[in-house]
């Protein structure tokens, strides 16, 4: 193995070790492993939520409108009576999906654009990156207010046959935050790329008459992984975040679709009157996003050589 | 003694209002964007209500909705000669017509006699097509005719139901009147309407924003002092003829101060920062949290509303067809199987009464026996079978393998009406009616794409809100005529498509009746037809919450007069002798 | 050196050219207009008076015409009045709201980083240290919370929990621009009471803003501690301290004073939510607004604002770049 680093072909071998390297190291970081644990244990919940959750989340209980926590609902019942506790739990799942969904398609999206921006170089480099200078010279909020509302309104056939679904809004919210989610990424890979492309394994390669599309997927993909996976991971929080600030400002998932974002943000209304309310959302939220954020930087080091572990 | 009192100041937050000054704090959680602009070029509820404070009408309206004289002498009647209705030789009214004569002592705020000119100046720019008001009726169907200096009439032909209930506005045109023949000079060759709105807004702006405060008034207060963001003061306006006698017992300055977030607004009143708050301020579950906590420090009132809660049934085009919501059966079924006095019990404590008619229960043309559309469970079921819709393996009605599924919409972010949207959702679930929640933002509900074009099938139910003032209700909610249609530009406001040869012919008929008891008696009518009907499902009036600190007197409101501002002149502290003249009810 | 400055200058131009037509497109295709807003709910409107209000304003005329009329006149310095406030929307977003904005946003940029400097360096020195742990945990902790969930927490202990403690002595307002005293006050007065205002959005500001930074400072600290030349100082024997100070911390500094003029267009912007939970009439709040009442002009003259303040504090940074590190050179 040690030997075959040095040839071309054994690229893939080197960063394939690289990543083992990376997860060794990760086992040390104690914070990492830590917000790992809590992260299954998040999976988890989303999933088995019917078997966890004491209430059915969407029960209604008229008599019990804002009632406190109490030993029957042990977070509080909300402005509908709806169990808190279960209704947590079940939040979870739409969270939860956002979060990666989008991390999956925005870190997907940015290395695939970051691969061509560096790797094919001319026009097409120009192209992209000209579109994401664009793109940070607008303010961003702004410019997502104005497509969720543009999307959650349009009058584009595809548009209204999603509406039709009750979580379009879901696939909205996905699909808004993938697209202004990917430039960080793309810039990450680009430079990555333009680093490693001249390389003289790539020279090889293509000498060897490997074409543009296995070269960059074969020899320079392994190489970005380490930006992949660590931006990904704080993708996943940044998504959470960003759904729960887009409701606050009334753009987000619409009910009845229940996300941790709106939770909070429905109870924001009433905070001064019933204050658990938007307590426990918040909460989970907080610490979900926290968890990303402590793995994300635990993988960073991990995949950092000059990083002590 | 400056810096201990800001020292003092910053630790306790001074409460500077109430009645050791003579002075009133009001909160609300909007600022106009202007005020005191003549033609009311844009139509918010905080503008009207401020502008009650600096305005002045040959006639108003008092909270029981008997007419008043300000500017004028008298209240026009057919009694005492002011008010002429002229018939044809069929007996049909062809045009009706007032009187007003002009208090001698009527003056603007500068000094200047109010003068019949004020009132020709305002209504030719209402009818000025460069003018952007938002609608003239009765307006352009009005000529003011002088029959000396004080005295002018007012005509309306084709006639107005509600003349003797209105007076037409003035405006000051001895300060504007030089600024708009420029403007008119300016822009009369326009082509570009765009640059003549420009021109306008110039115009108006000189008069009536917080850089450029309104030169003259006529009413009880004048504004000194407008903090864009944070506050706007008035005071009181010596020239006004209407101050009560002992005018210096009554509150001297009002103060309105903009806090745009309810719940510091909340906060302000329970901490004693405000005296009152505006009729635009508070939401109802804070009126309810409010009420819990008063403590005789304030008091919190639920004033019942104009505005009235309904869901629209779309009976319009191939879906509605297929879903049975053409047929008053479908719903009436889908009436009798929703519970809205556990639902306003719920959500309301009751204080929001379950209606049964579009018509506001304090009018008087509103009729109280007609079908109350209790829950009834046993009713539902036989009229959906009877329809032919049966349950099937879900539960869920289903009509040759069509299911019972359908599109609710409402205003997204209002979360109240969420909140009714989902407990409506539930009950109808209960009884085998899918119903999915399909909410849009204000902007595309009330834009040109959506209620008005039922026809598409966009939606099946919709619920949102109408107000209007009680007095000037003219059935035009629901009848034919008012369906949107490609024909009159999607004009209409019968969103529902629900058109009733009988409801259209009493409804025109009602229009031109000048008889209070007939009206009374074609309104019964329409409502009994509009109840077995049901083209909208009625829900509740709203009533508007908000507070203020025992010993303010005659700070009130009805659903006839919407705003505190209407009794300005009279408003005061009980402390410094004002008699409470309108107790809220 | 100049001609590539004045070359960046002018690519600027069609940058900005097509940001304005992407803002205007994007605003315009939204549903619904000022229009709807009038005419809704209201029984009396004929379709003569919608066909009308709408030529006055405008509307009846496709958006890329009426985004060319804009720009006409935007290019003779005129920019419209706003549709929402009757004034001209060089004077709203001028006088009424920046002012506001910046008196938030530029204490907290300035505090929080004379807060997150040291803090950051103290926590790359005594790198594994408890106080190092503690601080890492406050930072991620801050940046992982929502915003808007924070400002209610505070809004709800300061403005009713303290006084509820304290027997209403000690409490803050929830929210809004001051104004309790009135100006005859005299200035420390009014200064105290705007200050009192002021407290609670900026705690809330601040909180972000001292963790990112502090991060990014501890970060570049770290960096510059395992460079050569650090190293090589350490192992001639100078004293530590001189290390620190003489050659890491000038090296670790300088990228914080890149961060902080690329955030100076931030201050312009506002903060949206912060702004919005303590209503804090700023930018943040003006622009929410005026892109949901479709108040084109004030949109306009916010954004582009922003978006002109983005290209040419980019360009200055690059050129500050140039002159700074002669490594970099542009032709």
């Amino acid at each position: 193995m040690t030997t075959a680093v040095t040839t071309p072909a054994a690229q893939p071998a080197k960063s394939r070790s690289t990543l083992q390297i990376a997860m060794r190291r990760l086992r040390r970081h104690k914070a990492a492993m830590a917000s790992l644990t809590v992260i299954a244990a998040l999976i988890l919940m989303a999933i088995f939520a019917p078997l966890i959750a004491p209430y059915d989340p969407n029960a209604q209980d008229l008599e019990g409108i804002y009632s406190p926590p109490s030993s029957q609902h042990l977070l509080g019942q909300d402005s509908l009576g709806r169990d808190m506790l279960s209704r947590i739990i079940y939040g979870s799942r739409v969270s939860l999906i956002v979060g990666f969904t989008v991390a999956i398609f925005s870190v997907g999206l940015g290395t695939i654009m970051g691969l061509l921006s560096g790797f094919l170089g001319g026009l097409v480099d120009t192209a992209i990156s000209r579109f994401i200078e664009l793109m940070l010279s607008i303010p961003e909020l702004p410019l997502l207010l104005t497509l969720s509302a543009l999307l959650l309104a349009s009058d584009a056939p595809a548009i209204v046959a999603l509406r039709q679904t009750p979580n379009a809004s879901v696939f909205i919210i996905i699909g808004i935050f993938t697209f202004f989610g990917w430039m960080g990424t793309a810039r990450l890979v680009r430079g990555e790329v333009l680093k490693l492309k001249n390389l003289e394994y790539v020279d090889a390669a293509r000498a060897l008459g490997a074409r543009n599309a296995r070269i960059m997927f074969r020899h320079l993909v392994p190489n970005v992984v380490a930006v992949i996976i660590v931006n990904g991971t704080l993708a996943v929080g940044g998504a959470i975040l960003g759904e729960a600030a887009l409701s606050f400002l009334g753009f987000g998932i619409q009910p009845p679709v229940s996300t941790w974002g709106n939770m909070l943000s429905n109870a924001n209304e009433v905070v001064l009157e019933h204050p658990y309310l938007a307590f426990w959302p918040g909460l989970a939220i907080l610490i979900t996003v926290l968890s990303f954020n402590f793995l994300g930087d635990g993988l960073r080091d991990a995949f950092d050589p000059k990083s002590r572990l | 003694m400056k810096k201990t009192f800001a020292l003092t100041a910053f630790l306790l937050g001074a409460a500077l209002a109430g009645p050791a000054n003579n002075s009133l704090v009001v909160g609300t959680s909007q600022e106009p964007p202007n005020i005191y602009d003549p033609w009311n070029t844009n139509n918010l509820a905080i503008t009207s209500e401020v502008n009650g404070y600096m305005g002045a009408a040959l006639i108003g309206l008092d909270d029981d909705g008997e007419p008043y004289a300000d500017i004028a002498t008298r209240v026009p009647s057919i009694a005492n000669g002011d008010y002429k209705i002229v018939k044809d030789a069929k007996g049909d009214v062809i045009r009706n017509s007032v009187t007003y004569t002009i208090r001698k002592d009527a003056k603007w705020s500068d000094g200047t006699p109010i003068k019949i000119a004020d009132f020709q100046f305002w209504l030719r720019l209402m009818n000025d097509d460069r003018v952007p008001v938002p609608d003239r009726s009765p307006w352009n169907r009005a000529k003011i005719t002088t029959a000396d200096s004080d005295t002018f009439t007012i005509t309306y032909e084709p006639p107005y139901l509600f003349a003797d209930q209105t007076s037409p506005g003035l405006a000051p045109s001895h300060v504007m009147g030089a600024a708009w023949n420029a403007f008119d000079a300016k822009t009369k060759n326009e082509k570009d309407a765009k640059v003549t709105n420009e021109e306008w807004k110039k115009f108006i702006s000189a008069y009536t924003t917080a850089r450029n405060l309104p030169k003259v008034v006529a009413g009880p207060f004048k504004p000194t002092a407008w903090r864009s963001g944070n506050s706007l003061t008035m005071t009181r306006n010596a020239n006004y003829w209407g101050h009560p006698k002992d005018q210096d017992k009554y509150v001297q300055t009002i103060t309105y101060r903009f806090i745009p977030n309810t719940n510091t607004l909340k906060v302000n009143i329970l901490s004693g920062q405000l005296d009152a708050v505006s009729a635009v301020g508070l939401t109802f579950d804070q009126g309810v949290d409010l009420a819990k906590t008063e403590r005789g420090k304030y008091k919190t009132y639920f004033v019942p509303g104009a505005v009235w809660e309904h869901i629209d049934v779309n009976t319009r085009g191939q879906r509605s067809k297929d879903l049975d919501l053409d047929d008053p059966r479908m719903r009436q079924a889908l009436l009798y199987s929703i519970d809205r006095d556990a639902l306003t019990k719920a959500l309301f404590q009751g204080r929001q009464a379950v209606s049964n008619s579009w018509v506001n229960p304090i009018s008087k043309l509103y009729k109280k026996d007609v079908n109350d559309y209790n829950l009834n469970v046993a009713r539902a079921k036989q009229l959906f079978t009877a329809l032919g819709w049966t349950p099937g393996s879900d539960g869920i009605l289903q009509k040759g393998g069509k299911k019972l599924s359908l599109n609710f919409s409402t205003t997204a972010g209002n979360t109240i009406r969420e909140r009714v949207q989902q407990i409506l959702q539930a009950q109808w679930k209960a009884v085998g009616v899918q119903v999915n929640i399909q909410n849009y933002p204000a902007s595309v509900i009330f834009g040109p794409d959506f209620l008005s074009k039922g026809e598409t099938g966009k939606w099946d139910l919709a619920m949102y809100a109408w107000t209007g003032n009680p007095i000037f209700e003219e059935g035009n909610l629901f009848k034919g005529e008012g369906i949107p249609t490609a024909a009159n530009g999607y004009a209409g406001q019968n969103n529902p498509g629900w058109n009733n040869a009988e409801f259209n012919r009493l409804q025109k008929q009602a229009q031109v009746e000048f008889n209070q008891a007939d009206r009374i008696k074609l309104f019964d009518r329409m409502q009994a037809i509009w109840n077995s009907e049901v083209p909208a499902l009625p829900l509740y009036y709203r009533v508007n919450v908000y507070t203020k600190v025992p010993g303010l007197a005659n700070y009130t409101f009805s659903a006839y007069t919407l705003y505190p501002s209407w009794n300005a002149a009279k408003i005061g502290w009980i402390s410094k002798g004002v008699a409470e003249e309108y107790k809220q009810k | 050196m100049g001609t590539y400055a004045l070359r960046r200058a002018l690519q600027m131009i069609p940058l900005l050219l097509v940001i304005s037509l992407v803002i205007f497109g994007l605003t315009a295709l939204q549903p619904g207009d000022p229009v709807d807003q009038l005419v809704f709910g209201n029984s009396n409107i004929t379709p003569e008076d919608i066909a009308r209000l709408r030529a006055a304003y405008g509307l009846d005329q496709p958006w890329i015409t009426r985004y060319f009329f804009w720009l006409q006149q935007a290019v003779t310095g005129n920019f419209g009045y706003s549709q929402d406030f009757g004034i001209p929307a060089l004077e709203y977003v001028f006088q009424n709201r920046l002012p506001n904005t910046l008196l938030l946003t530029v204490p907290a940029l300035v505090i929080s980083t004379l807060i997150a400097v040291p803090l950051g360096i103290f926590s790359a020195v005594r790198q594994y240290s408890v106080m190092d742990y503690v601080l890492t945990f406050f930072a991620f902790v801050a940046v992982s919370a929502p915003v808007f969930w924070v400002g209610a927490l505070a809004l709800y202990f300061f403005a009713i929990s303290l006084p509820q403690l304290t027997g209403g002595l000690l409490s803050l307002p929830p929210g809004g621009l001051g104004g309790d005293v009135p100006p005859e006050a005299g200035w420390l007065a009014v200064t105290l009471d705007k200050l009192k205002y002021l407290l609670l959005p900026l705690m809330v500001l601040m909180l972000r803003e001292i963790a990112v930074t502090m991060r990014f400072m501890r970060a570049n600290m770290l960096e510059t501690l395992t460079q050569d030349y650090v190293r090589t100082a350490r192992a001639k024997g100078l004293a530590d301290r001189r290390v620190l100070y003489k050659h890491a911390l000038r090296n670790a500094v300088t990228p914080i004073v890149t961060i902080m003029g690329l955030s100076i267009p931030g201050l312009f912007g506002g903060a949206v939510i912060t702004e919005t939970v303590f209503s804090w009439p700023g930018m943040g709040k003006a622009i929410l607004d005026a892109l949901v009442t479709k108040d084109f002009n004030v949109v306009m003259v916010c954004l582009m604002m922003l978006a002109l303040l983005t290209v040419v504090f980019q360009l200055l940074t690059d050129l500050a770049y140039a002159l700074v590190d002669p490594r970099i050179r542009y032709s």
